[in-house]
């Protein structure tokens, strides 16, 4: 039995995560992405407290934090958005 | 917002709002939104709902489990259905669809009620309700159906599309054409 003070880290994560999959079985498709969107921007705030996280890990935070409504208003700018994304990463690969 | 302001004003200017101050809201005003629920419609006048007023730490309990609360709400309404209460007095179809309705129903004139007060709302659907039930102790009878955020908005979004009166409607017995 754990305390609240020794809650191990991405305990939070898991319950949004495992509660996720539970209701994406019933939910609309698209709120899968939406999910998927939340979970990177709450795995890059727990590298942020451990000081893990750097500039590139912020701006994609910011850029999900201000894009991720735009699936409840315009679905086709949602997806453009996942795009960019996606192509943001790709590339930062070929930096790497 | 003044007294006067009529019913479509107030309709057209609730938004769904996902961005809270810190600002608490008075229980007094709370319970002028559970009173806008108390008047609502009811099948067979049952009124077999429930509402659970959370705030404090339980709503950061429930917000872990609660996948479509992506803001910071001080205070959460979790609206039950007493299915025990639905079935006694409404058979199956209270229990399995009435009470839904009237708690949507009774939902939605508290979104009303919170908008004419400046208060905002946001219907939640994406939320355990298993988990709900653990945290908040609820006996076997109380089955969650809806979760509603409360308090001061931060930020009002502007209101999104709306599909038009022409592909909403079909009129019948009109001539008028």
């Amino acid at each position: 039995m754990m305390s609240k003070n020794e809650k191990p880290v991405f305990f939070d994560l898991f319950c949004y995560v495992s509660s996720s999959a539970r209701g994406l079985v019933e939910e609309p498709k698209l709120y899968g992405p939406l999910r998927l969107l939340e979970t990177m921007e709450r795995i890059i705030e727990e590298l942020e407290k451990e000081d893990r996280s750097n500039e590139f890990y912020k701006e994609i935070k910011d850029k999900i934090e201000e894009n991720k409504y735009t699936l409840m208003e315009d679905e086709e700018k949602f997806v453009g958005f996942l795009d960019e994304l996606v192509k943001m990463l790709a590339e930062k690969e070929n930096e790497l | 917002m003044g007294k006067n302001k009529n019913v479509m004003e107030v309709i057209k200017k609730r938004r769904s709002i996902r961005d809270f101050t810190d600002q608490d809201i008075p229980k007094q005003d709370i319970k002028k939104l559970i009173e806008a629920a108390r008047w609502a419609p009811s099948g067979s006048n049952i009124q077999a709902w429930r509402i659970y007023v959370v705030r404090g730490e339980k709503v950061e309990s429930i917000k872990k489990f609660s996948p479509g609360i992506l803001s910071n709400p001080p205070i959460i309404f979790v609206m039950c259905a007493d299915i025990e209460e639905a079935e006694d007095k409404g058979g199956k179809l209270s229990k399995e669809l009435l009470t839904k309705l009237d708690i949507a129903i009774a939902a939605q004139n508290i979104c009303l009620q919170a908008t004419s007060m400046d208060i905002g709302t946001c219907y939640i659907a994406s939320f355990n309700k298993e988990a709900t039930k653990e945290i908040l102790g609820m006996p076997d009878n109380h089955q969650p159906e809806l979760v509603l955020t409360v308090g001061k908005p931060e930020k009002t979004p502007d209101p999104p599309k709306r599909k038009n009166l022409d592909e909403l409607t079909r009129w019948v017995g009109w001539n008028d054409e």
